[in-house]
């Protein structure tokens, strides 16, 4: 294995390749800033490009672009609330946040530093394991998925605090209701549409996520007090006090972990990921916003990483962005599978070696840009309200070109805009509305084939571990009341 | 608007799905399945209906920015609303970019920015901006409908 | 009024277009509408024959639009209702059209478009695990039969997709009721795929192209194809098996409906070219697909064919409702 490894460094490591993960970063990045393309569109925009190179060239340029789609992602989600990609969905329940009060900057930085740490603690895992860990993905069955599924549901709930909770489950079981519109994913019948053709693909994520963060967050200002824009952008933000990076490279390491397991499994990997981790850091860590960029950022990034394991093990991508890069693969006639790693081997490790490579040039390339980026979140709020308005709607029009898309998110953000005044969160809302399909379909296969039986669980020890899991985090609010 | 008036629009939410609901066709073979088309929208439309009711017993008296909204403070809501209105509409005639600097004309200017030169700037930068991007370089072809 | 209309949007687009003056000369060139969005099989045809079309003649332009949305029924819509100012545009499209349509899904059909060209077919296939206790396709057969095991098989969509249809055409052919299947649906082939590594399901239904690579590398086995051609990597077709069940999810381009006579000889002309062109055949290698080549007339009988086909089959399924 280490000749593989060292094989992989040397095919990854020349001028040329290394010319190409750059350039692939960069461009990948500015895909990635613009509203409504995220990684997928990022890499198949990039498909016709990557066929004038040999096949290394081309998956390393394209590890790039998938990087710097995934970091450009980032970038929109914490400067103004508008998260292009489910993964960084939960980057900016405290990164926006930070962005408001003037730490834009800072915030930027932990997001680009978390990234990178969750990209390498991804890479070094993958490449102790990479193979042995195959396995988990095939013990990874719709009873564990439908019961992992439910756990982030309860977390997000129970975690609410006392006050918040029916509010958050309200707007959780909203956001649940809109991700049934359109064709059911078992059976094919088509609900909630009204008989109208624009609903019956459901409603798009970009849609839902620019209406209910992006455009409602522009209202939000528009009828707040007028706030005067603060805080510093230099160089110096990218620098992180040592006791302060101290305690985030725990929060990194643990969300590392967590996100590049639950990034094994294929689907929602990534998202599942970003809000596990964050959950977690609210209940362990230390609660600080910091962590709470860090940890969604280290996880999505280990997570994506992660969705490799079933690409290149089983040649079954795990996620939409590796299915494109399967295409891409395929294209080039290589063939992933447990037989890549022996037969082709400077590929293989050749991919995994240049995922790495495409971490460090997006940290080198980003850094510097931070500062220049921050100073979006300074501009007076005349402007950035404008602006902001004008970036959501881009970010949907782009990806359905659809003008009926576009009342239908006027309406919701109006929906979303009433909800936040009184009070309600609205990150369930967008929870609720990513799993949906997801806990359905497994849900819906896990009953068909138990046949409803209870034995069945007990076959599957994992769901059941996790369902118990359930019972006992629905249990923790009674718990806390008679002690207290 | 009030918290009872949201509260009562929830609830009216809840049970307009849950008649939805019972439209949905099911396909023959699936209606005997353990959990079908309408099996979770009827959990989730009742427990909505349920955590609202629960939420109205509860908390009567929650508050938040919008329990006294002065009409001052609405406007420029309504404001923005009309004028994406406005935008939504235009763009079934207009070419996008051209439609977008309308759009970022108008918007400013209720905003509060009165700044000439900056409106005119940022009006012809960011649609030429996003049409060189988009059209140019990407190569994205921008359909209206 | 109606001539304003196209005048406010010519004058934007105009005024664009001189401040960048970037105005090309018109050359030979195609707008090809893709009913998805990018990074699907949709997409890749389209963009792999707009390859092939600027290899051939470097003059050429092509430009795409990705129109997603209500199953392709956005699309159609589009490309219907606007048949008349539609210049050459070319609409690509693929067996799901021919489903939707006869579901009702949307009003459109294929009649509405002018068929020019079939590109690219891509067999059903059923597979197994490597080491399952399925050896042949007889033997899922008898065990569906026999109803004593559950037979769970996994296809890549809902019910009522392409993936249901190939396996119920075959159930009908072996004298099985369709209804009585139990298929799983899963959120595309590769999660079938998957499903069917990790042992929850037995079977699998899924298209040649995204099986085969599984299949070469050894993972899974595929018992049967339903295409009519010679064998090839060890797969025999159901043809073969002594099965009557020949069935492609095909890709094709279609005009307008309003194309002239003389356009349409011009559009398939182009087409029979390109297909021929080494550029072409290199995207086929490329992607794995199966050529299918008809043109004009040949594909419209094809198109009507399969229609007859598919209602016959969906009626017995229950999706087509009498």
């Amino acid at each position: 294995m280490a000749e593989g490894i060292l094989t992989g460094i040397g095919t990854a490591l020349t001028l040329q390749n290394v010319l190409w993960v750059a350039f692939g970063c960069l461009a990948g990045t500015l895909i990635g800033m613009m509203p409504g393309l995220g990684p997928i569109s990022a890499i198949a925009l990039m498909i016709p490009v990557s066929y004038s190179l040999d096949p290394t060239g081309g998956l390393i340029m394209m590890a790039g672009v998938y990087y710097g789609a995934v970091f450009g992602g980032s970038t929109s989600s914490i400067l103004i609330n508008a998260p292009g990609v489910a993964s960084t969905v939960a980057t900016s329940f405290d990164g926006y946040p930070m962005a408001r009060d003037g730490q834009a900057g800072r915030a930027l930085a932990i997001a680009a530093y978390a990234s990178f740490f969750g990209g390498t603690m991804g890479a070094i895992i993958l490449l102790i394991f990479a193979s042995s860990l195959a396995a988990i993905a095939l013990h990874i069955q719709s009873a564990e998925y439908s019961a992992l599924v439910l756990l982030a549901m309860t977390c997000v709930v129970v975690f609410a605090g006392s006050n918040a909770r029916l509010p958050s489950l309200i707007t959780l079981l909203l956001g649940l209701m809109l991700g049934t519109v359109g064709t059911d994913p078992m059976g094919g019948a088509q609900r909630f549409t009204l008989g109208l053709l624009e609903l019956s693909d459901g409603i798009p994520f970009v849609l839902l996520v620019m209406a209910t963060f992006a455009l409602a967050e522009a209202f939000r200002l528009a009828i707040g007090e007028p706030q005067l824009p603060r805080g510093s952008f230099s160089l110096r933000d990218l620098l992180i006090p040592l006791a302060l990076a101290r305690r985030l490279f725990r929060v990194a390491s643990r969300s590392s972990v967590l996100g590049f397991i639950i990034g094994i499994m294929p689907g929602a990997g990534a998202t599942l990921a970003s809000f596990f981790a964050y959950d977690l850091e609210k209940r362990i860590g230390d609660g600080s916003r910091e962590a709470g960029v860090t940890a969604p950022e280290a996880a999505n990034n280990a997570a994506s990483t992660g969705s490799f394991v079933p690409l290149l093990s089983l040649g079954v991508p795990g996620s939409g962005t590796s299915a494109v890069l399967l295409g891409v693969m395929l294209a080039y006639g290589l063939q992933p599978g447990p037989t890549l790693v022996t037969e082709q081997p400077e590929i293989f490790w050749g991919v995994i070696i240049s995922m790495y490579v495409g971490n460090v040039f997006l940290l080198a390339l980003n850094l510097p840009l931070i500062p220049y980026l921050a100073r979006i979140v300074s501009l007076p709020q005349q402007v950035l309200i404008p602006l902001v308005i004008v970036f959501a709607l881009l970010g949907v029009l782009l990806t359905t070109f659809s003008v009926f898309d576009l009342a239908l998110m006027l309406l919701l953000a109006l929906g979303a805009t009433v909800l936040r005044a009184f009070g309600f969160p609205l990150a369930p809302l967008l929870l609720g509305f990513i799993l949906s399909g997801l806990f359905e379909e497994n849900l819906q296969r896990a009953l068909m084939l138990s046949d409803g039986d209870v034995a069945y669980l007990l076959n599957r020890p994992i769901a059941l571990g996790i369902l118990l899991m359930n019972a006992a985090i629905c249990l923790l609010p009674l718990w806390n009341r008679s002690e207290s | 608007m009030s918290f009872r008036l949201l509260l009562l629009t929830l609830f009216a939410i809840g049970a307009a799905y849950l008649t939805l609901v019972g439209q949905i066709e099911l396909d023959p073979w699936s209606a005997q399945d353990t959990i079908n088309s309408r099996t979770l929208p009827q959990i989730y439309g009742a427990l909505l209906c349920l955590a609202v009711l629960g939420l109205a017993l509860g908390q009567r008296d929650r508050t938040g920015d919008m329990s006294h909204p002065s009409l001052h403070k609405l406007k420029p809501l309504f404001w923005l609303s009309a004028l994406i209105c406005v935008f939504i509409l235009s763009l079934v005639w207009l070419n996008l970019w051209v439609a977008l600097g309308g759009l970022l004309f108008g918007t400013l200017w209720t905003m509060g920015e009165k700044r000439l030169p900056v409106i005119v700037a940022l009006c012809l930068a960011i649609p030429l901006i996003g049409f060189v991007l988009v059209e140019q370089v990407l190569q994205m072809t921008v359909p209206l409908s | 009024m109606k001539c304003q209309v196209p005048l406010l949007r010519r004058l934007g687009l105009l005024i664009i277009a001189l401040a960048l003056s970037s105005a090309h000369v018109a050359a030979e060139r195609l707008h090809l509408i893709i009913p998805a969005g990018p990074g699907g099989g949709l997409d890749a045809t389209a963009r792999a024959l707009g390859n092939a079309v600027v290899t051939m003649d470097q003059q050429a332009k092509v430009s795409y639009e990705n129109r997603s949305g209500g199953g392709g029924g956005k699309a159609m819509a589009y490309f219907v209702s606007n048949a008349d100012t539609l210049k050459n545009t070319l609409l690509v499209n693929s067996a799901p059209l021919i489903v939707r349509s006869l579901q009702g899904l949307f009003p459109h059909s294929y009649r509405d478009l002018t068929p020019i060209a079939g590109l690219i077919a891509d067999p059903g296939v059923i597979a197994v695990r490597k080491d399952s206790k399925f050896q042949s396709w007889r033997d899922i057969a008898a065990a569906l039969k026999g109803g004593k095991d559950r037979v769970f098989i996994a296809g890549g969509s809902v019910k009522g997709s392409l993936d249901h249809i190939t396996l119920s055409l075959l159930a009908q052919a072996e004298g099985i009721d369709p209804r009585r299947l139990r298929y799983l649906a899963y959120d595309g082939g590769a999660k079938a795929q998957l499903a069917l590594l990790s042992g929850e399901v037995d079977v699998m239904v899924s298209g040649l192209g995204e099986t085969l690579a599984a299949h070469r590398a050894g993972t899974v086995r595929i018992l049967g194809v339903t295409n009519d051609r010679d064998d090839m990597d060890g797969m025999t077709s159901f043809v073969d098996q002594g099965l009557d069940v020949v069935f492609y999810n095909w890709r094709g381009i279609f005009a307008p409906l309003s194309t002239s006579a003389e356009r349409r000889e011009e559009l398939k002309a182009l087409m029979n070219t390109v297909t021929n062109t080494a550029a072409w055949q290199e995207q086929l290698a490329r992607y794995g697909w199966q050529p299918m080549f008809l043109s004009g007339d040949d594909f419209t009988a094809y198109l009507a064919e399969q229609e007859i086909l598919l209602t016959g089959v969906m009626t017995g399924l229950g999706l087509i409702r009498p």
